[in-house]
């Protein structure tokens, strides 16, 4: 194993974790705030997705299509935030799951009917194609390195705001208490739904980032959304500082299991069952990581003690 | 002279800068009523909840029937002989009060842990159930789950569960609160039987019921025991009388 | 209580109605959306412990249905290829026997559920639905990538199994097995929520504070009620594998656990006939509107939607309503 590979692909898992990190920022923001559980968060990713797929395909601006994928995720946000989710605040958590399960249903299905069930491919921008040369004789893709870039600059403007901005304390006033900013003449839905647009957005923006690198297709959300509630799950509902460190260690420890472990393997079995064995183990690692992490802390890394 | 069936010493417990519990030394001997009395807010709640093992303690011993329970989780500690009635009503909405003493009751009949047996079939159980509802009187409405009985019938409810757990010791967080005259004078009755069975940990405001039950009274006062003794020691007691009853109304 | 039976016999009789009508007017298709029923109400009542008596929110119970399912797929596949299942420390093969493999379906799922609930159970409330959902696609992934019993695209074996003289492949017979199963579970749950440990189980879920109070963990009471729950249905994905002769890492994926869980949302969350009443309405719903659209998904979307926000109590409340204010205009 060379030390460039080690490299590259430690930023592949960073590049995954801060993907994460957006899709978990909004579920802990949500759950904290309003109480509510919403599997439909990856839907939201999916359509931040679709929406930059659709107008880079109509006008062939990547910058237009992510700004599409922001606006839209956060459009479809308000929209269901104001239907359909406002009224499940005060119901117990069976009826915020069945309800947003069935906004799994809605979403998907009616994006398959819109988009028909084959993948969509995005191409990224002639300017940011190509690789970069790292010191220590890396080439890494452009791209990618420009994700991580974004992403943690989102993540520093996402702490900013929740701990400089007048928003933010309102948000963290309603986590601590929402009879008191209820008392404080703060209005209550206004700044629900502010806060679900901005979890939406951050999960409409991811959706698109990878949808590049990837591929766009229905059911793209769910996967994701599992790895956000693990990231949760490690780093401790309703922080968002918990939610980076969680989010990043999942990245990297999924990326490296997936490339390393059948390495390891091999060096003791025939090629062919140590890239089973070890595959397979590398697809469970991040969930034998948070059986660790519940066994230890069950409140999760930074999580506040039960 | 007998080993108290609970003891604690020094037992504390904060919140933040608040000391709820700071020190508190409390014995409960066989057979004797005994009254914790002091203003809102001086951590009689805390204690019951430190002592029943609904909180953990700061620092501390908690000794029931000699042993140290000060870290055994509150199952460990009902099964030892403990029972408690909360200041709120803890039930479950849609069993019935006949229901909530049968369970009660499984304890020390071989537990919860029988899947086939219907418990309607147990003869023998609600049989006993049934005696103790009509201790508390409460026989006339065993059968209407807890959603439809009167906030009074929940308190005599709460009674009927510790009792059905037949402990050696019983804590009672202000039972009377809420239950009317009757209701109150019933239950006086009943500890009053009581007496000698077990001893009883009573937290109470009404002075007269206090002075007229009590064996012993324990005044808290900030979180601290400023006096304990019989009624006619607590009555005369100088530091009793300026830091509580010569508020009281 | 009363309205519950009535309902619970109401649903039952539906679904061999529906049976019989498959059987008489020789329509092996629609004999075998019945079997389907029966077994997705067997998966449901298995959840509705956990869910509607316990009050666990499990996301995770497509790991049992898948887990019961590829134990049936595996046993059969190796009796088929003559291979044993392992060759040490003891020598296991393959079973076609339909009994044995259902035991073997049940122990499995009843074993992977002890971890998870432990440890799903170590904090609770909306950590309690991640840790369930995250657990069963860990097992969906492990499926996905583990080649030996065909990865991806699943395993497909010929024949169900047998059990005694009875010819499995024959719809009619079929049908009346899964419903024979269907029947003998909905008995077993009427008789543990009358029991001891059904009366500490309510209590767990209304009231646990109380429950440690009187000297029973409740963590404890949940947790056996979890894995009775993963055992009913496990034994219902074996059913379902044996109905398919196949099994895929689909039975394992979070849409079955969502899918497992409107069936008992659809019918009425703890009632015992709710499961029932959700699958077979489950099942209509997929024929009719699925006959429209190949997105009928989404029409089931907006209908559990308005289902859930006007609080209804799924087809079992609605029945007692219906009940309710019959008795109130006959009084």
């Amino acid at each position: 194993m060379s030390a460039a590979l080690f490299f590259e692909q430690l930023l592949n898992g960073l590049q995954f974790g801060v993907m994460l990190f957006l899709m978990a920022a909004g579920l802990t923001l949500v759950f904290g705030v309003m109480g509510l559980i919403n599997l439909a968060h990856g839907s939201l990713y999916m359509v931040g997705a679709f929406a930059c797929a659709s107008v880079v395909a109509a006008t062939g601006s990547f910058t237009l299509g992510l700004l599409a994928s922001f606006v839209a995720a956060a459009f479809a946000g308000v929209i269901v935030e104001g239907l359909v989710l406002r009224r499940l605040y005060r119901r117990d958590h069976l009826d915020q799951v069945i309800v947003t399960f069935a906004l799994i249903l809605v979403f998907t299905e009616g994006t398959r009917w819109l988009f028909g069930s084959y993948p969509l491919y995005l191409d990224i921008p002639p300017a940011l194609q190509g690789t970069v040369h790292l010191p220590g004789g890396i080439d890494y893709p452009l791209f990618r390195l420009m994700i991580i870039l974004v992403g943690l600059l989102v993540a520093a403007l996402l702490f900013l705001a929740v701990n400089r901005t007048r928003l933010g304390i309102r948000i963290r006033a309603g986590e601590a208490d929402r009879e008191m900013i209820a008392a404080l003449g703060v209005d209550i839905s206004r700044l629900y739904m502010i806060v679900f647009a901005l979890g939406a957005a951050l999960a409409g923006f991811a959706g698109a980032l990878v949808g590049s690198v990837q591929s766009v297709q229905v059911g793209m959300g769910e996967p994701v959304l599992i790895l956000g509630f693990v990231v949760i799950v490690i780093g401790g509902i309703g922080s968002i500082g918990g939610a980076l460190v969680a989010a990043i260690l999942v990245g990297i420890t999924d990326t490296m299991g997936r490339v390393f472990l059948p390495m390891v393997f091999a060096g003791f079995t025939d090629p062919a069952s140590a890239n089973a064995t070890g595959s397979a183990l590398a697809s469970m690692l991040i969930y034998i990581l948070m059986a660790l992490v519940l066994v230890f802390r069950p409140s999760g890394l930074f999580g506040e003690k039960a | 002279m007998v080993e108290p069936l609970l003891t604690t010493r020094g037992l504390s417990r904060g919140f933040g800068a608040l000391k709820a519990c700071d020190g508190v030394d409390i014995d409960i001997r066989a057979g004797e009523i005994h009254a914790l009395i002091g203003p809102n807010g001086a951590g009689k709640s805390t204690f019951v909840k430190l002592v029943s093992g609904e909180i953990a303690p700061d620092s501390g011993s908690i000794h029931l029937l000699g042993k140290p329970v000060g870290t055994l989780p509150m199952t460990a500690r009902a099964g030892m002989g403990m029972a408690r009635s909360f200041q709120v009503s803890a039930l479950a909405p849609s069993m019935t009060g006949l229901e909530h003493v049968v369970l009660a009751l499984l304890q020390h009949r071989g537990g919860v842990f029988h899947f086939f047996r219907p418990i309607a079939r147990d003869t023998g159980l609600k049989a006993r159930a049934e005696e103790i509802l009509a201790r508390v009187g409460m026989l006339d409405r065993a059968t209407i789950p807890v959603a439809g009985l009167s906030h009074g019938e929940r308190r005599q409810l709460e009674i009927a569960i510790a009792l059905a757990l037949e402990p050696r010791v019983l804590l009672l967080d202000e039972p009377m609160a809420g239950m009317g005259a009757e209701g109150s004078a019933r239950l006086a009755a009943l500890l009053n039987e009581l007496r000698g069975d077990m001893g009883i940990l009573l937290i109470e405001h009404d002075m007269e019921t206090v002075f007229a039950l009590a064996d012993r009274i324990s005044v808290m006062v900030g979180g601290q025991i400023v006096a304990t003794g019989n009624a006619g020691e607590i009555r005369s007691n100088a530091t009793v009388q300026s830091a509580y009853l010569g508020d009281a109304p | 209580m009363r309205s519950d039976m009535i309902f619970t016999l109401a649903a039952m009789a539906a679904l061999l109605a529906a049976g019989l009508y498959g059987y008489l007017g020789d329509e092996p298709f629609f004999l075998t959306l019945a079997a389907k029923a029966a077994i997705f109400a067997l998966a449901g009542a298995g959840l509705n412990i956990a869910l509607g008596y316990g009050g666990l929110v499990s996301l995770g119970h497509a790991a049992f249905f898948g887990i019961g399912g590829y134990a049936a797929g595996i046993l059969a596949s190796h009796a088929r290829n003559y291979e044993p299942l392992m060759s040490w420390p003891v020598e296991l093969a393959g079973t076609t026997s339909a009994p044995l493999i259902w035991i073997v379906a049940m122990l499995a799922a009843g074993l992977f559920s002890l971890p998870m609930g432990l440890l799903s159970l170590r904090t609770g409330g909306v950590y309690f639905i991640m840790i369930t959902l995250a657990f069963a696609q860990m097992l969906y992934y492990f499926a996905v990538s583990w080649p030996a019993y065909g990865g991806e695209d699943g395993l497909s074996f010929y024949v169900r199994n047998e059990l005694g003289g009875l010819s499995t492949m024959d719809p009619w017979s079929w049908f009346l097995i899964c419903y024979a199963i269907l029947a003998v579970a909905l008995v077993f749950i009427a008789v543990l929520t009358r029991s001891r440990f059904g009366l500490a189980l309510t209590m767990a879920r209304e009231n646990p504070l109380r429950l440690g109070n009187i000297g029973v963990a409740p963590r404890r009471v949940l947790l056996t009620a979890f894995v009775i729950s993963a055992i009913v249905t496990g034994l219902a994905g074996a059913l379902y594998a044996d109905l398919n002769r196949f099994v895929s890492p689909s039975m394992l994926s979070w849409h079955m656990s969502g899918e497992i869980m409107v069936f008992v949302i659809l019918g009425g969350v703890g009632r015992l006939g709710g499961p029932v009443a959700g699958a077979c309405v489950f099942i209509l719903l997929e024929q009719v509107l699925g006959g429209f659209t190949e997105y009928w998904q989404f029409l089931l979307g907006v209908a559990l939607i308005v289902i859930v926000l006007m609080g209804s109590g799924g087809l079992a409340g609605l029945f007692e309503r219906t009940g309710v204010r019959k008795a109130a205009a006959h009084g």
